[in-house]
């Protein structure tokens, strides 16, 4: 706790939880700096992001199991095709039938459009890059886990494990120092603007955001050479579309205060 | 380690041939609309998501709107200086054979600074004619989804302007994408041109 009361914004995470009602489930994120990967030219301290809610884990399947038997239309069998690719929630048994996937494991093979519509259904979003981002980059002891020894080899060793098979349940790892569990090392997670990760046809030439992140030597734009796992999500993000649903990615959803 | 690096070479490559990939994938995946009872189900038109508009002439309207016609659609800001007015011009070029039988869609990437009165004075200053134009400006939660729908990519800039796809879309009737046009080049607004009018003959027989 004494580490607490010499950070600034610590103080004001503290007022802000004393008189805020956090929901059921989510935890509060105090506002701050967000060092982009890619700072695009812009505020060399950073992006800033307000303070908001986000979900103490990734969505479970029996969260998930529960959205769609109240939306139907987000049922394997009656999903449009626009929405969702043919993998969408494929490791479960039927429409409304989890099978051996645990309730507790997080939920995967989802795509943007139904992780942005559970996220709704609870009058939630799902966070920016800069938001996920953010929560993520917090360490054990301080909202900027880069000055924390181990740091970024702890989150490299949690990357490179393979993904278990099957999934562990969700909120079985340590939280971090907002206390939010999983986020590196289970699953990948979609964001909101995940489409703006990479440019393809790109307008400006100053604005190449692809060769920044994808061809080699491109890695040279970047603000922090050291910071692999952020290179891998960047890459990630660029390469998927929104009807994506793969089996290792899932979500968690965020509200603004 | 050699994981770690494996994945990155595997998700670096993927990305720098994505462009050729994803295109034939599209062509490849093309859809007619399909015929069947459960809802959504085999319906690949863009016209089923609930998304709130407002056009140049502050009508409201949906997506679904624009049903019964040919629709060529991009996603472009009326303040941006480099590509957009490209993008309009190839738009008009494609009008201009069309012979006013298809509509066109700019759907506005800076909806903050985009508003109704800001489109209507961008349509005079480009000279689009109201009967084919449409300029939307709707919520950014909105354009984020008609993005992801269209494959569009874009980002605002720390200098307010914003870097994006140059994609152009040709929607049928039912609104299921047909074609896309990935840059400006003359010979792909050509191309685009020519898919037009072999749709507008199909439609005619």
């Amino acid at each position: 706790m004494g580490l607490l009361m010499v950070l600034p914004s610590a103080a004001l995470y503290a007022r802000q939880t004393a008189r805020t009602v956090v929901p059921d489930g989510m935890v509060l994120i105090a506002a701050g700096k967000y060092q982009a990967l890619y700072d695009n030219g812009g505020d060399v301290d950073g992006v800033a992001v307000s303070a908001f809610f986000v979900d103490e884990n990734p969505v479970t399947n029996g969260e998930f199991l529960t959205f769609v038997m109240a939306h139907p239309k987000w049922q394997r069998s009656y999903v449009s095709p626009l929405f969702a690719e043919s993998s969408y929630l494929i490791n479960w048994a039927g429409d409304t039938d989890l099978g051996t996937v645990g309730v507790d494991q997080p939920v995967t093979g989802v795509s943007w459009f139904a992780a942005k519509a559970f996220a709704k259904s609870k009058g939630n979003r799902l966070p920016t890059v800069a938001e996920w981002e953010y929560v993520a980059g917090a360490g054990q002891n301080s909202p900027r886990g880069k000055d924390e020894e181990d740091f970024e080899r702890n989150l490299l060793i949690l990357t490179n494990q393979p993904q278990p098979n099957p999934l562990p349940k969700v909120g079985q790892s340590e939280g971090n120092y907002w206390g939010v569990r999983d986020l590196h090392g289970l699953v990948w997670e979609w964001v909101l603007d995940f489409n703006s990760a990479l440019i393809t046809g790109e307008s400006r030439a100053d604005a190449n955001l692809e060769r920044k992140l994808f061809c080699g030597s491109g890695v040279v734009g970047a603000s922090d050479f050291t910071d692999y796992t952020a290179f891998m999500r960047f890459a990630f993000r660029g390469s998927i579309s929104a009807s994506y649903s793969g089996s290792n990615l899932g979500f968690r959803t965020v509200r603004s205060l | 380690m050699r994981f770690l690096i494996v994945t990155l070479i595997s998700l670096f490559s993927i990305s720098c041939s994505e462009k050729e990939s994803h295109d034939a994938s599209q062509h490849d995946s093309m859809p007619m609309v399909l015929e069947s009872d459960a809802p959504g189900a085999g319906d690949y038109s863009i016209y089923q998501v609930e998304s709130n508009w407002h056009n140049q002439n502050a009508t409201a309207l949906n997506l679904s709107a624009l049903v019964g016609r040919i629709q060529v659609v991009a996603m472009t800001y009326t303040s941006c200086e480099m590509s957009c007015p490209r993008i309009v011009a190839a738009m008009k070029e494609i009008e201009k054979k069309a012979n006013g039988q298809i509509g066109f869609v700019l759907v506005s990437i800076d909806p903050e600074r985009d508003d109704v009165s800001t489109l209507a004075a961008y349509a005079t200053k480009m000279n689009l004619a109201k009967s084919n134009w449409n300029l939307l400006t709707g919520s950014s939660d909105d354009v984020l989804e008609i993005a992801a729908l269209l494959g569009v990519r874009y980002q605002k800039m720390p200098d307010g302007e914003f870097a994006h796809s140059n994609i152009i879309t040709v929607l049928n009737e039912e609104g299921v994408i047909v074609h896309q046009q990935n840059g400006i080049a003359v010979d792909l607004t050509q191309q685009t041109s020519d898919i037009v009018q072999k749709l507008l003959e199909t439609t005619a027989r």
